[in-house]
């Protein structure tokens, strides 16, 4: 009795309709995820071990493209491997020179900033400092920035003519910082990463309860001492994992060292770099992007781990609602601390403006002459670089979003977990150690797409996929099923609830996460410079080839409209949903 | 005709078995309450009858045909979640009428289709037809939120929500209107109103519903009948007075609200009444049951509700079946009623005095004649 209908029922089972089966949109889709992060990530990495071990060019994908192709590799790598670049590498002076020059600056850069942003991201979380929100602001600002940029920018300023310096020389300081040294790297990576540091800390001060200072402050500790015992070993976890980051960006960050350029002082990110371009050492370039890579992920593995449990929202409980300071003189004292912060950066923007407009510029607060003829050239020469940005950013925003939306469904509402790693795993990649394996990995067939636009963009896509799948996690993760369910039981079809109800609520994810992509994308600078074709050059390349070119007036025109263009789209992005998209 | 039956329902999440064979009909166009704690499985069994879960084995029945085999999109069932569920990017309007544009959607050809998604992107460029006005129209009337449908659900009060997840659940006539905790986010004097319109409408729409609380006075107020669920089964089924009246079981007893739950022993009859030993205490019983001799020494519990039970200053000045010694030991003044917790040898009983005079209030300590009447008394079986 009770015979069920047999809709659906199965036909006889074979291999083919068992695949027809499997055919449905999750696994189609994971498929093809899969397949894109196999191509653009998995064999760039093994190809630049494999690089690294022989020294000459390897095309893994002869894998794939029969047995001949199989044996020739494993007979090429047989041949070859050794470790050879690597002892090289060691033996020369000037590597590890670089390497150890590279972990020093980043610790030091990221000490510093954690000691530098502290009282403001205690100011920011836990007082009422006047102005709150106009600083937290222009915290974000120098991140917008790209380095060379403000590298150029802090020539401009603390160079033997620039304005600042030739103020002090006035006051009898001959030259106040030799900003072409080590120390003015350190100086411009301080001021324009701090905010990495700054804003893990602005979380953990603000999820810790108050009431446990204020319990310690009740049994007779006086302020500094309750935030020293009690508020700085809770807040341990953020401060670190802010600290590594800021360490990570460092190791990575192209263009302060390229644009300050400070002789005898090597960092593997240059020579890196100088081997592919300078010299066409593939292996040595595939060896310093390998060690860069392994440290990028060492650090990364550590920060994670350091902010697991914050992860879940559980630093200690529920976020603090009372007790902020407002004794005056805290509060005015820290604004100003505040202030002196952010000025430099400031003074990088200004200075970058004064340029754009000026006839000629050295020595004093302001240029001798203001003129619009820096951006008439740009408008005459450089159009195809800002319409190359918008396209080449656009063309990532695209595939970064569509792979970020399906992989947080898959994830969020399949259970597809594995493939969260995705969303982390490329913010372990330097750009210059992306961009050299990406060369080395598509430079012959079957797959010869080095010096196309396409692998410029896929390289956009991979290291800034990231930012667009927090967002749209984020998103996803607000609809409650039983908005679906909703849907669904009031008569619409799957694709209909799709269509109707989760989309349109993660569209300000999408749209957020996508902008992030395109931002990030147009200010990179480490893999554009290696990868971009010659027609294809985007306004970030052009800019710092024109300052390497000494083409400052001009160059400084574009950096004004490509800072002018990602502070606009980034204040849209905070419009549509909060600083949550910065990390 | 939409009765609706579930046969053995069994439903595993993992290791835990949410519903172990539930088998119970709805009769068409009763109100029919799910009763229960929470984990009891109720909420549960309203999703499989919407299609939300699918059942590990059994089968459900709306109207003469299983509905195991149909998306939930595919029958007859209209729904109110517990979180309201309202879409934050639709209009009040748009709310209401989304069950008459997916059906619109399913219904039409591909040009139609079309109509209805770009109505979702711009429903100001498409706008709704007359048909669909009118119904959401008549939808909001009925709930009471005619002069609303402009608004977006988040500047709505919970109460306002609440209705609008009502009037969307039946715009499109279901057969079928599943409840789910409707009332629980709401203020107290807010459930009792929305609980009479929600009678109201199931009546005039001559709809058949099925409301899952764990709230016994909502169940109790509401419903025709109540199923009582724990652990995934049904524990009893019946109209309200049957299950408050004669709980079936100790469980029932204490969850449909009897504060006074003593274990005892029946020991003799006498005439019509049994005689249960509790402790130390002799309670008389009014019989219930036809058969009295089989239910000597057997196993009960017995319930006295809190509002039969009556206090004096002595025991002579009452005049009952059951007088006792008490000691109050704490009281509470709830304004319609004081509440005592009363000492009588080594039991406590819970006693509700109904029109308390703030003078005349008994304090922690003062000793009480206590007494309830023999047919106030139920026994429940302990077995």
């Amino acid at each position: 009795m009770n015979a069920k209908p047999a809709i659906g029922a199965a036909p006889a089972p074979g291999r083919l309709s068992r695949f027809a089966r499997w055919l449905d949109f999750d696994n189609v889709s994971t498929a093809i995820i899969l397949l894109v992060f196999a191509l653009f990530l998995l064999v760039p990495f093994v190809t630049i071990v494999i690089v690294s071990l022989t020294g000459k060019p390897v095309a893994v994908l002869d894998l794939f493209t029969g047995a001949d192709g199989a044996r020739k590799l494993v007979r090429e790598i047989g041949d070859n491997a050794s470790l050879r670049y690597f002892k090289e590498l060691f033996s020369f002076p000037r590597y590890v020179k670089a390497f150890v020059n590279s972990m020093t600056l980043g610790f030091a850069v990221a000490i510093t900033a954690v000691l530098m942003a502290m009282p403001m991201a205690y100011a920011l979380a836990r007082t009422r400092m006047p102005a709150r929100k106009l600083i937290g602001a222009l915290c974000i600002v120098p991140l917008m920035i790209p380095t060379f940029i403000s590298s150029f920018a802090f020539i401009l300023m603390f160079g033997r003519t620039g304005w600042v310096n030739q103020i002090f020389a006035g006051l009898g300081i001959e030259q106040l910082v030799d900003i072409h040294s080590p120390f003015g790297i350190g100086l411009v990576q301080v001021f324009f990463f701090f905010p990495y540091a700054l804003l893990p800390m602005i979380a953990v001060f603000k999820a810790m309860d108050p009431a446990m200072e204020e319990a310690s402050h009740l049994l007779g500790a006086r302020r500094p001492f309750a935030f020293l015992t009690t508020t700085m070993p809770l807040a341990a976890p953020g401060i670190w994992a802010g600290a590594l980051l800021v360490l990570i960006v460092s190791l990575e960050d192209f263009g302060t060292p390229m644009i300050l350029s400070p002789r005898g002082y090597p960092l593997m990110i240059v020579e890196a770099y100088r081997e592919m371009v300078g010299y066409f050492n593939w292996g040595g370039a595939a060896v310093i992007a390998v060690l860069l890579v392994l440290l990028s992920a060492l650090l990364l593995l550590i920060q994670r781990w350091l902010l697991r449990d914050s992860q879940s929202g559980t630093v200690t409980g529920k976020p603090a609602t009372r007790g902020p300071v407002s004794d005056p003189w805290v509060c005015w004292g820290l604004l100003a601390y505040s202030l002196l912060v952010l000025a430099l950066p400031l003074m990088a923007i200004y200075t970058t403006a004064m340029q754009s407009f000026a006839t000629s510029w050295a020595a004093r607060m302001v240029p001798e002459g203001f003129t619009l003829d820096n951006y008439r050239y740009v408008w005459e020469r450089s159009t195809g670089a800002i319409v190359n940005s918008f396209l080449l950013g656009g063309a990532a925003l695209m595939v970064s979003v569509v792979l970020a939306t399906i992989i947080s469904y898959l994830v969020l509402r399949r259970g597809r977990n594995y493939l969260d790693y995705l969303g982390f795993l490329p913010l372990a990649l330097p750009g210059t150690a992306l961009a050299i394996a990406l060369i080395l990995s598509f430079n012959t067939p079957p797959l010869q797409i080095t010096g196309t636009a396409f692998l410029l963009i896929m390289a956009y896509v991979i290291r800034r996929m990231p930012y667009a799948l927090r967002s749209t996690s984020a998103s996803i993760r607000t609809i409650s099923t039983d908005l679906v369910g909703a849907s669904l039981v009031h008569g619409a079809s799957k694709f209909l609830s799709l269509w109707s109800v989760t989309l349109p609520l993660m569209l300000p994810g999408i749209v957020a996460g996508g902008i992030m992509v395109f931002l990030t994308s147009i200010r990179e600078i480490s893999a554009t410079i290696l990868l971009a074709p010659d027609g294809w050059k985007p306004m970030s390349l052009v800019i710092f080839e024109g300052l390497l070119r000494g083409e400052f007036y001009t160059s400084s025109a574009i950096s004004m409209i490509l800072i002018l263009v990602v502070i606009a789209v980034q204040s849209l992005v905070f419009r549509l949903i909060g600083d949550k998209a910065l990390f | 005709m939409a009765q609706v039956r579930l046969s053995a329902l069994r439903k595993d999440f993992g290791s835990f078995r949410a519903l172990d064979g539930l088998t119970l009909a709805v009769e068409d166009r009763e109100l029919f309450a799910l009763l229960g704690p929470s984990g009891c499985g109720k909420t549960t069994a309203l999703r499989c009858i919407a299609g939300l879960e699918q059942p590990s084995d059994g089968d459900i029945f709306i109207g003469a045909q299983s509905v195991l085999n149909r998306q939930p999109y595919e029958r007859p069932c209209g729904m109110v979640f517990q979180s309201y569920a309202l879409f934050p990017h639709l209009s009040v309007f748009d709310n209401v009428g989304y069950g008459l544009r997916a059906h619109a959607y399913a219904q039409s050809g591909p040009m139609g289709k079309g109509r209805v998604l770009a109505s979702f992107v711009s429903p100001r460029l498409f706008p709704p037809s007359a048909v669909m006005r009118r119904r959401v129209t008549d939808a909001l009337q009925l709930v009471g939120l005619a002069g609303e449908a402009e608004r977006m659900p988040g500047q709505l009060s919970g109460g306002m929500q609440q209705r609008v997840a009502l009037a969307r659940a039946i715009v499109t006539e279901p057969e079928v209107l599943l409840l789910d905790e409707p009332l629980s986010n709401l203020d107290r004097k807010l459930r009792v109103s929305m609980r009479s319109m929600i009678r109201k409408l199931q009546q005039q729409l001559h709809i058949t519903a099925i409301y899952v609380t764990h709230d016994q006075e909502e169940a109790l107020s509401l419903a025709d009948r109540i199923a009582i669920m724990d652990h995934g089964r049904l524990v009893q089924l019946g109209t309200p007075a049957e299950i408050y009246d004669a709980p079936a079981t100790p469980f029932v007893a204490d969850f449909i609200g009897a504060e006074n739950l003593l274990p005892g022993t029946v020991v003799r009859c006498v005439d019509d009444n049994f005689v249960v030993r509790a402790g130390s205490l002799e309670i008389r019983a009014a019989s219930r049951v036809t058969d009295m001799a089989e239910m000597a020494g057997a196993g009960v519990r017995v319930v006295v509700r809190p509002q039969a039970i009556r206090l004096a200053s002595a025991r002579r000045d009452l005049d009952l079946d059951n007088v006792f010694d008490g000691t109050v030991r704490f009281g509470a003044y709830l304004g319609a009623t004081a509440r005592y917790e009363v000492e009588v040898a080594d039991a406590m009983f819970i006693v509700d005095v109904p029109d308390p005079r703030p003078g005349a209030l008994l304090r922690a300590g003062d000793r009480v004649g206590v007494g309830f009447a023999a047919n106030s008394v139920m026994l429940v079986s302990d077995a």
